[in-house]
């Protein structure tokens, strides 16, 4: 059986959205605050994190408000891929309004940063949110990041 | 836990609305058929745990990332 490598996202580029460090959102902004309910996946306790923009570079930090230390990077699923965050929606994983944000982690040496498609963040205008895990072949747990 | 014994073609409801089929077994696989509400989230338990695994790996590397992502960003536009 022949299994292909999963096909690489794009670095997002900075956008106003979340290079802006300004208190006046706009209605495409992620709130500074995030909770989730459920937990993220296998972690029920890490409910509320803290979203700051990172200048520059189209990504943000989810600061976990819950265990002291716990910092993801992540990214709007719409700036790195906007077709799977279509996907998303026309499978009912996330609606129309709602952002979806993807993990990214580094792995091996030199790191190489992936974006974690199975299990988005999928998050609602009011900043509730909730893990959500996608079983398809096009949502790899770990896309790799290219410049695209 | 109930352990119950099915073969091909023979099946089990879990609750009103979820149905579970034995496609067929060979080569120590079963193949499952599961018929859900869309509502209801059908995963494999092992992808579970690999998203955990991963969001777990991304707090552990997030200043790597930080570093990967800078880097890329100062070499310019592409």
């Amino acid at each position: 059986m022949v299994r292909s490598l999963p096909r690489a996202v794009r670095v997002p580029a900075p956008s106003p959205a979340t290079t802006n460090s300004g208190s006046a959102p706009d209605r495409h902004s992620l709130p500074a605050r995030i909770d989730l309910p459920a937990g993220l996946v296998g972690l029920p306790d890490l409910r509320r994190f803290q979203l700051r923009p990172m200048p520059g570079t189209g990504l943000c930090e989810l600061r976990c408000l819950d265990e002291r230390g716990f910092t993801v990077v992540a990214a709007d699923l719409a700036a790195v891929e906007p077709s799977l965050r279509d996907r998303l929606v026309q499978l009912g994983f996330a609606g129309p309004e709602e952002r979806v944000l993807v993990l990214l982690a580094a792995h091996g040496e030199p790191p190489m940063v992936t974006a974690n498609l199975a299990g988005p963040i999928v998050v609602d205008e009011g900043g509730r949110g909730r893990q959500v895990v996608v079983e398809d072949p096009a949502f790899p747990v770990r896309a790799p990041l290219s410049r695209g | 836990m109930l352990v119950l014994t099915r073969r091909p073609g023979q099946g089990l409801r879990i609750g009103a609305e979820i149905e579970l089929t034995v496609v067929r077994v060979s080569g120590g696989r079963v193949v499952l058929a599961v018929a859900a509400p869309p509502t209801v989230p059908v995963v494999r338990t092992e992808l579970l745990a690999a998203v955990t695994a991963e969001t777990n790996a991304a707090a552990a590397s997030a200043s790597h990332v930080r570093r990967a992502l800078r880097d890329v960003g100062g070499h310019g536009g592409g």
